[in-house]
């Protein structure tokens, strides 16, 4: 890809294409920020007469801009919403796996022996199973509750950071400065979060901004097969499964949050791929 | 005087992964070592790399426990002590100074770390004052990072660092080794300060044996795990030596022109691998004076003279007239 | 290689026997699996009877052993959705799946590799960056968009293809091509940078040296070199294949395990879920375990144990 090609020969710019990643990821984290203040629920007001209205330059106009669903509300404002909801269960979600899976993973390399190959066998079980597997035999067991949901998706992907967090604890305690705090007196408490933690952040970092696209993918995903986030609220994956139906006759509900869901995850992976070059020599292959 | 440090039985096996997990080949690290030290003493430990020297290093500062046998501290063993216990008894100096700092950590974070883990952060800005100033450190590399002083300066903070606690005795494990000449001399001076002031014991590991005779009022001399000798560091070499010793420091270019050479015993042949070291003595597949015994019964210790114990079944115990060794080796 | 073999046997039987007792434990952490195997209006002898078979009224130990029987014997429980056996509504949605997903599997291999290949051997020139750009596109276009952007052309605009269905090979076109996309972009990408790093080695380029022509050097000295790193991504992908399958059978109103683990979801079928995870897990760990006695029949190095922990 672009970020690759362009690293080669060590230039200090950034490549185009990142830029325009980013300010497209800046673009949907303004609107998920803002969106209390510029789109209120009370314009999901469905109105029947203005049904299923195309967007602009499909015949539509600058009342809709994005056009109206099948109950006439505007899509502008549904996507606002939408962007809101799925930014939010990945970014929790993420942050969930990411400290649970750290933890773990440094309390598997502390404590060696048992649970350390306890951990380790989870982490094989995670990776006999596809993910998304699990989650569906999670919500089948307990039900799909708002709450619940962001956790089972907030597991996703954290065999990644206990494997990071175990390998390089592991590392670190074998030799250099966890090593000599430990001569000094020092305990695994202190040595992890005061010593080992700043300095495998970036790779972390790195980790998470690959984990983010798939677990905003996770999250849409579930939401589109109807078993992920449930109305009145609504995710860019619940608008996708709702315009499926209506592909015949208003494309636009399924194509404008689809579209939206892939340009988010194509610019984290330009910008993660990126990053990875640029910042980490750990997880280079 | 009691012995500051006392090693009975020690041993480390490790197991090797293997392609078979259902048998693990065992390498032997460390094998039934004795050793004591008195409070004040530096004990030079000498021997080819892989002879288990860093291993028995890292037995005594507590990074490895050990397969079998006790190493005490103060008559307290130190699998018995608790970290900051341990950490108050002894520290280890490394080869690599730099890699011991955390590369984020201020210098003067550095040295004010051990004081905030033993619960001494009262003060503490100028005790760290002091520490840089006993390693002739100028107080103002407090501000700076570890990437931001050179390899002497580096070594001078861990040693500062390493001191903060208090230790009585200090495992320097080729602490020198990556230092030049001059800088060398400069940790040497250093340490024998610090030995001075504070009647801090010493274990120097180390491959370089002249380093080893100026610092050291003892040697221990190590081969597959084993210590071969032990003594008084002007009888080490001598004619009462163990094989092993005497072709070690033939090897070795020696730094007095003025003492007579004596007959060298040359090393043929490779190290064995301490995987499967040979039965009887260690030594026995090089020894130009193996005998059949040799390579069946593992040498007792045999006290050769004052302090000087060699385990070696050609060895006298001190008093003959006619040590055999120098009459085999003379031939 | 004995020994080998039988390390790598044994940690697959464990994962997989782990995967059962998670599955019980949660099970059990769920609540009254009689409740929840049994339809809702089961007759109480039914209960009973199922109570007895799988000893629910003895020792937890006794259950779990109990249970374990049960599921070599292929006892599943009960469907609540359709009143029969798990076992059986799975195992007739098996043939279908294993068709969709064989078939996205041939192609996502061939494109990848001929994407890969192409653009290796290209390397630098606009052929590979536009190659290596579809690439990212291919792989950020999540499955079910993908999938409803394929009915929206070929189904409702130009009236080329069955949009539902599961009769007839045009059914299974767009099924394959959205199944398979993602895995194609990542294998692209993978063979490569491994193609790559093996053109720059010595014989390689001694080959090209010698004038052979550059798909003979492809054929006789790169694939086999590149052969093993991409081996190690296939349990990976084997892994997205079933993932994509879920969303994509569901899509297409495909008849197969994926379409039935969503209704299954939606209806809170334990049974059948429960029969899913067991199927998909054991499937998941046998491909992993060949994947890496393949590895390790590729690369020597593997065998003696030189791998990183």
């Amino acid at each position: 890809m672009s970020a690759e090609t362009s690293s080669g020969d060590g230039r200090a710019s950034v490549p185009w294409l990142v830029v325009l990643a980013c300010a497209y990821l800046g673009l949907l984290a303004l609107v998920a920020a803002l969106a209390g203040a510029i789109a209120t629920p009370d314009d999901l007001t469905s109105d029947l007469r203005s049904r299923l209205l195309p967007p602009l330059g499909f015949g539509g106009t600058w009342a809709h801009p994005l056009g109206t669903d099948e109950l006439g509300r505007d899509m502008l404002a549904r996507v606002i919403l939408s962007v809101r909801t799925s930014l939010f269960v990945a970014l929790v979600g993420t942050i969930i796996g990411a400290v649970l899976g750290t933890t773990l993973g440094m309390v598997a390399a502390w404590s060696g022996g048992f649970v350390d190959d306890a951990v380790m066998m989870l982490v094989d079980v995670q990776a006999s199973l596809p993910f998304i597997i699990l989650a569906l035999a999670a919500i089948a067991l307990m039900g799909s509750g708002l709450g619940l949901f962001i956790v089972v998706v907030g597991l996703f992907g954290w065999e990644r950071y206990a494997r990071i967090a175990r390998g390089m604890t592991l590392a670190a305690r074998e030799d250099g400065y966890a090593a000599a705090t430990a001569h000094l007196g020092g305990g695994p408490w202190r040595i992890s979060v005061q010593h080992i933690l700043p300095n495998i952040l970036g790779t972390l970092v790195v980790t998470l901004t690959i984990n983010f696209p798939e677990t905003m993918l996770l999250e849409t995903s579930l939401s589109f097969l109807g078993l992920g986030i449930q109305p009145p609220n609504t995710s860019l994956g619940t608008m996708l499964g709702d315009g499926r139906t209506y592909l015949l006759t208003a494309w636009w509900i399924a194509v404008v949050p689809g579209v939206i869901i892939s340009l988010a995850a194509l610019s984290t992976s330009l910008l993660g791929d990126w990053l990875r070059d640029r910042l980490d020599p750990n997880l280079r292959r | 005087m009691p012995p500051l440090l006392d090693v009975t039985g020690l041993s480390k096996v490790f197991r090797l992964r293997g392609p078979n997990p259902f048998h693990r080949r065992r390498l032997t690290a460390v094998a039934a070592v004795d050793l004591v030290l008195a409070p004040g003493e530096t004990l030079g430990v000498v021997g080819e790399s892989g002879c288990g020297k860093s291993t028995l290093g890292r037995l005594i500062v507590g990074d490895l426990a050990p397969s079998a046998g006790t190493v005490r501290l103060a008559r307290r063993p130190v699998s018995a002590m608790t970290r900051k216990e341990r950490a108050r008894l002894v520290q280890p100096i490394v080869q690599d100074p730099r890699a011991t700092l955390d590369p984020r950590w201020r210098i003067g974070a550095l040295l004010a770390e051990p004081l905030v883990i033993h619960g001494q952060r009262n003060g503490s800005a100028d005790r760290v004052r002091e520490a840089l100033a006993s390693v002739r450190l100028p107080p103002d590399i407090a501000d700076r990072l570890p990437h931001q002083i050179s390899g002497g300066q580096a070594q001078r903070l861990a040693i500062a660092r390493a001191l903060l606690p208090e230790p009585r005795l200090l495992v320097c494990d080729e602490a020198l080794s990556a230092l030049d000449a001059a800088v060398q001399a400069d940790i040497v001076h250093l340490l024998r300060r610090v030995q001075a002031e504070r009647d801090t014991a010493m274990l120097f590991i180390s491959h370089d044996l002249d380093l080893v005779r100026h610092l050291s009022h003892r040697v221990a001399v190590m081969y597959l795990g084993r210590i071969v000798e032990i003594g008084p560091v002007d009888r080490i070499g001598t004619r009462q030596s163990h094989p092993y010793t005497r072709a070690l420091i033939g090897a070795a270019p020696r730094i007095d022109p003025h003492r007579r050479r004596t007959k060298r015993a040359t090393l043929e042949g490779e190290t064995p691998s301490p995987i499967d070291p040979p039965p009887g003595c260690a030594f026995q597949t090089r020894c130009p004076l193996a005998i059949d015994r040799c390579r069946i019964q593992v040498p007792p210790p045999v006290r050769v003279g004052p302090g000087q114990i060699v385990h070696c079944h050609l060895a006298e115990p001190a008093g003959r007239d006619h040590p055999p060794l120098h009459r085999l080796a003379g031939d | 290689m004995l020994g080998f073999i039988i390390g790598k046997v044994m940690r697959a039987i464990i994962a997989l026997l782990l995967v059962v007792t998670l599955t019980f434990v949660s099970l059990r952490a769920a609540g009254d699996p009689a409740a929840a195997f049994l339809p809702p209006d089961a007759p109480i002898q039914q209960v009973d009877q199922f109570r007895s078979n799988w000893g629910l009224d003895r020792p937890v130990l006794v259950q779990y052993l109990v249970y374990l029987g049960n599921l070599a014997h292929g006892d599943f429980g009960q469907s609540f959705a359709d009143g029969r056996p798990a076992i059986v509504v799975v195992g007739e949605r098996v043939p279908k799946t294993l068709l969709l997903l064989g078939l996205s599997f041939v192609f996502m291999l061939v494109l990848g590799l001929a994407l890969g290949t192409t653009a290796a051997l290209t390397h630098r020139t606009p052929l590979d960056r536009a190659i290596m750009l579809v690439t990212v596109l291919g792989y950020s276009v999540p499955n079910f968009f993908l999938g409803l952007l394929l009915i929206l052309v070929f189904a409702v605009q130009l009236r080329w293809l069955p949009s539902t269905g599961s009769d007839g090979w045009q059914t299974l076109i767009m099924p394959v091509i959205t199944i398979g996309t993602t895995g194609a972009a990542i294998i692209a990408r993978f063979v490569r940078s491994a193609l790559l790093e093996v053109v720059g080695k010595p014989h390689v380029r001694a080959a090209r040296a010698r004038g052979l022509r550059d798909f003979i050097v492809v054929a006789g000295h790169v694939l086999p070199n590149a052969a093993i790193p991409t081996v190690t991504v296939i349990g990976f992908i084997l892994g997205g294949l079933i993932a994509g399958g879920v969303i994509t059978e569901t899509v297409f109103a495909w008849p197969g395990i994926g379409r039935l683990t969503v209704t299954a979801v939606a209806a809170r079928d334990l049974a059948v879920v429960q029969a899913i995870v067991l199927l998909i897990a054991a499937s998941m760990v046998t491909a992993n375990l060949m994947v890496d006695l393949l590895y390790g029949w590729l690369d020597p190095r593997v065998r003696a144990g030189k791998r990183q922990p």
